[in-house]
């Protein structure tokens, strides 16, 4: 007798109890894997945000904390630089190239970044790749911007739209609308923070704050945009700066000189390092959580677990006829273990399903919020292993129910117990 | 694997106290490659014993004597072929010299020791096959986060009142494959062929690099 076909019908006749047996292990895969997927794109994510950057130089912070506000726009900076300094650095004969950054402003949620035209010429993302204008060129006027590629899809911008900055990074605050900006360049999307960043100039961030005292607008000493063009736009300070060394070699030595730096406290950083600390930190939280994804699943293996076996009692009659009918117990067995691997099978295609479900419902989310590109891309070689994982603990699983109705006498299921 | 986490985490901690109680010249910031290389290398002895021997054959050929310092790698090939080169013969004899009589470390103040090394390498340590103990710097990565370039240095983690390594104290090596960046905290091997490459900054000089770097575990 063939036993699949008997599997199969077997959990039709309970299709309540096998769907839900076979959801409950369908949750749990999915958390399992969507724990792994977005533990892992989040490292390779953030490992190739930036590339060809010798060195992040901020004030006097921790590492890890310079490197998520300069790169990652998450939190807050410590301090500004003074542009004394920057441009004592920017000098200096090691330094090939330097990209200053101003944070501080947003624009309906996104981060906006003052910088320099250089950013566009010197910021690597992944393997070198430079950054790429999908529509329009660099800003040019003090009141040009240029748009990351999700801020444009998001907001529905096009070349020409005119934008208003915002005071500060949350979503509403003081408005520069004397002040508005034109959109003259739009960015091919990258899959990093540019692509939720709004670039203007240095001068445009300075020019909007001309008129701003002790962190407020002070009615009736307002400038308006034209005589703000005509004042001194020079920066007094920025929040954080990038270098390219001429040679790499070179890269210690000016680190440490940085760090040295008589007239100001500063800290230059190593991007790669300051990457691989944050994930020596976020390693421990990744593994935690990964490790209860994995419990979770056993869990739902052992609720299947308990359904096969529940309904052993009710199927003492059939397991009966079956063994009259000249099955041997060891079909008993297997169809007990094979209702249990296909239990398992559906639950785990099911949770493949939802996580490919939950990833395409909060991909735009992620990235407007962390800025974490999260492609529908097929399982890994991990994912795969995962999977292989918990279809082997669904099969072991089910040799429990099979080994007690193995074990049962085949007078058990004909005598009559009332 | 959260043990193997929180046992990367204690170590680079020890790391950080043993380096920062160091009451130590530059010279011995190298120390703990040195430490390591110990356990495996013959001794500094035996490996004096072998230069007097070569020294004497060449004379007995009627050779000129060979100069001591920096020389080739003179220690036996190891099992997986390649030899094993100690840090400190990257340094011209010069700057090893010139490291007898460094200044004491100041570990109180705003004092820091200046970084001291050149940009000078030595031509003998070079086209060998050797391997080297150390730590990995990345510094590049390809579009899926694995690491193609890396500094690699004999010590990483230490305190920030000595200066970094010293720039013929390191490699910069390019991997043929790209590798998962491996964790800064774990010691490796470096298995290649240095090469010498002419740094264009203002003052001229030379550097280490390593094109096909190959990274091995080090174990024990």
């Amino acid at each position: 007798m063939r036993v699949l076909p008997l599997a199969l019908k077997s959990l039709r006749n309970r299709l309540g109890t096998a769907l839900l047996t076979a959801l409950t292990i369908a949750l749990s895969v999915a958390l399992v894997l969507g724990v792994q997927r977005i533990r892992s794109e989040a490292r390779e994510s953030f490992a190739s945000t930036v590339s060809g950057t010798d060195l992040i130089v901020g004030a006097r912070s921790s590492p890890v904390g310079l490197l998520l506000y300069a790169v990652f726009h998450l939190g807050d900076a410590t301090n500004n630089v003074s542009w004394q300094s920057y441009q004592d650095i920017a000098a200096s004969p090691d330094v090939a190239w330097a990209v200053p950054i101003s944070l501080g402003d947003s624009h309906r949620g996104f981060r906006v970044m003052g910088t320099t035209a250089d950013f566009f010429a010197h910021y690597r993302y992944g393997a070198r790749h430079p950054l790429e204008f999908s529509a329009g060129k660099p800003f040019d006027d003090v009141y040009d911007a240029v748009l990351g590629a999700e801020v444009a899809h998001k907001l529905g911008y096009a070349l020409g739209s005119e934008i208003v900055l915002t005071h500060g990074t949350g979503r509403i605050g003081s408005e520069h609308k004397d002040k508005p900006f034109r959109v003259v360049g739009i960015l091919a999307r990258t899959g990093t923070p540019v692509d939720a960043t709004v670039a203007v100039g240095l001068a445009g961030i300075e020019a909007i704050h001309v008129d701003w005292q002790s962190g407020a607008q002070i009615p009736g000493h307002t400038v308006s945009a034209d005589d703000a063009r005509r004042m001194d736009l020079t920066p007094k300070t920025i929040t954080a700066f990038l270098l390219g060394l001429k040679s790499r070699i070179a890269t210690f030595g000016v680190q440490r000189a940085i760090n040295d730096y008589d007239a100001e406290p500063l800290t230059a950083i190593l991007p790669g390092v300051a990457l691989q600390q944050l994930w020596g930190l976020v390693g421990i939280a990744e593994n935690a959580l990964l490790l209860v994804s994995g419990l979770v699943v056993l869990v739902g293996l052992a609720g299947m677990v308990t359904a096969l076996t529940t309904t052993l009692g009710e199927r003492r009659r059939e397991m009966a006829i079956l063994r009259a009918l000249g099955a041997p117990p060891r079909l008993v067995f297997g169809l007990l273990v094979l209702e249990a691997g296909l239990l398992t099978v559906a639950g785990a295609a099911g949770g493949v399903l939802l996580m490919y479900a939950a990833l395409a419902f909060a991909q735009g989310f992620v990235m407007d919020a962390f800025g974490l590109a999260l492609p529908l891309s097929p399982p890994s070689m991990l994912e795969a292993a995962l999977l292989a994982a918990v279809l082997l603990a669904g099969l072991l699983a089910g040799t429990i129910p099979a080994l007690l109705a193995y074990r049962r006498a085949l007078s058990d299921g004909l005598s009559l117990r009332i | 694997m959260l043990a193997h986490c929180a046992r990367g985490l204690l170590f680079a901690v020890a790391v950080l106290c043993t380096a920062c109680s160091r009451e130590a010249p530059p010279a011995a910031t190298v120390a703990p490659a040195k430490d390591i290389a110990a356990t495996t290398a013959p001794s500094p002895k035996a490996t004096a014993d072998g230069a007097v021997a070569a020294r004497a054959y060449a004379q007995s050929r009627g050779l000129a004597p060979t100069t001591t310092g920096a020389v080739a790698p003179e220690k036996p090939l190891g099992d997986d072929g390649y030899v094993e080169l100690d840090w400190l013969k990257m340094m011209p004899k010069e700057d090893l010299d010139a490291l007898k009589n460094p200044a004491p470390v100041q570990h109180v103040g705003r004092v820091r020791m200046a970084q001291f090394g050149t940009f000078n390498t030595v031509a003998e340590v070079t086209g060998h096959k050797i391997k080297l103990p150390g730590y990995v710097v990345p510094i590049e990565s390809d579009d899926q986060g694995r690491m193609t370039e890396f500094f690699f240095v004999p010590f990483f983690g230490a305190c920030i009142h000595v200066p970094p390594p010293p720039p013929n104290q390191l490699v910069y090596a390019k991997l043929a494959q790209p590798i998962k960046t491996p964790q800064i905290w774990d010691p490796y091997w470096l298995r290649g062929e240095l090469r010498v490459e002419t740094v264009k900054n203002q003052i001229a000089g030379s550097a280490y690099t390593m094109v096909d770097a190959e990274l091995v575990p080090y174990d024990g």
